[in-house]
């Protein structure tokens, strides 16, 4: 009984502690590469990351996904078919030229950090490489304008 | 006296039970949606437009063919940036769900006939990977199907300023074989499409039955 009324009398204390656990949890810790991704991608790739069947290439399941070829489709798009291991896909993709390499980094953390389990974390100087070396094939492709 | 109150009791449960059952038979029917207005035979359901569009195949699909169906239907194009991925893969899911049901079928219709054609309806059926016999992607004129949108209870136009050129709503609308309409879910919301999907078999059992 005694018991029972501590655990009242400091209940929101107790609130507070779960609830900073459950914050803590279930939060990614790329809140900006979370917002990047709600807004420029899940309206195709989907909140899931699944895709659509062989049209929007699934990321959740890509094993690009964090290379310096998936971070170059994000950066130039892709304007031709892409071979995604199964068949062809016609779904353009958008270049997001305008995202900095911060946006980038914590866009392809988040990404990561969510579907791959043997999770690295980018650093902003490896992105800075792998945007150095997209930037040398955008000559080879042509960019497609972001909508 | 006892007795005949026992009795009087008994006879009132019997009758709410019987009055419940055959409501619960009653709401077991799919309601018919939009206005229904009297007429001297009875009553006459809200019905959808008349249209006469080509599918993925160049086959001409009008009211007519539809009527040997039930059939979901939704509003999209191909090029569509924003809803129509999350739309299309609710209309997948209620594919892959009614797969071996032969009464029903699937129509999308293009809001964007100019790019849209045959050929590129047909590239995106592939691409989809869906049964073809069942899911039909159907072109015909812009305006006509903007006004035939509004009949399935769509909202759909054409808005420059719009991502794709195109501003629509992305329900997924369930027509009988009489062409009124009796169920929809909203294509952008995933948790409405289990019930659609129910109300589809129900449809279909219905007629099952009759047969």
């Amino acid at each position: 009984m005694i018991l029972l009324s501590f655990i009242l009398r400091k209940f929101h204390y107790w609130l507070f502690g779960i609830s900073v656990v459950a914050v803590s949890c279930h939060e990614s810790p790329y809140m900006q590469g979370k917002r990047l991704y709600e807004y420029h991608c899940q309206s195709c790739h989907m909140e899931d990351g699944q895709g659509l069947s062989r049209m929007i290439p699934s990321l959740a399941t890509s094993s690009l996904l964090g290379k310096p070829e998936f971070c170059c489709v994000i950066i130039l798009g892709k304007k031709d078919t892409i071979k995604n291991n199964v068949s062809y896909l016609a779904q353009e993709m958008p270049a997001f030229q305008s995202f900095t390499t911060t946006e980038l980094t914590n866009l392809v953390n988040y990404m990561q950090h969510r579907w791959q389990s043997d999770f690295a974390e980018t650093s902003i100087r490896e992105m800075e490489e792998m945007v150095s070396f997209c930037k040398q094939k955008t000559s080879e492709q042509p960019a497609i304008p972001e909508n | 006296m006892y007795l005949g109150h026992y009795i009087l009791l008994a006879t009132i449960c019997l009758a709410l039970s019987c009055s419940l059952q055959s409501c619960q038979q009653t709401n077991d029917e799919l309601p018919y949606l939009g206005q229904t207005i009297p007429t001297e035979d009875g009553v006459k359901h809200h019905t959808v437009g008349q249209f006469k569009h080509v599918n993925q195949d160049s086959q001409w699909v009008d009211n007519q063919k539809m009527s040997q169906y039930i059939y979901v239907a939704d509003f999209f194009f191909t090029s569509c940036p924003s809803i129509c991925p999350k739309v299309t893969r609710e209309m997948l899911k209620i594919h892959d769900a009614l797969q071996l049901d032969t009464m029903v079928k699937l129509v999308s219709f293009t809001i964007d006939p100019k790019r849209d054609d045959i050929h590129r309806l047909k590239l995106y059926a592939d691409n989809l990977g869906v049964n073809q016999k069942k899911w039909w992607f159907l072109t015909g004129d812009k305006d006509a199907t903007l006004e035939l949108a509004n009949s399935f209870f769509v909202a759909a136009l054409e808005d420059p300023d719009a991502p794709g050129g195109f501003d629509h709503s992305g329900k997924i609308v369930l027509v009988d074989r009489e062409g009124h309409v009796r169920s929809f879910s909203e294509g952008t919301d995933p948790t409405t499409t289990p019930g659609l999907i129910k109300d589809i078999q129900k449809l279909s059992a219905s007629y099952q039955s009759k047969n």
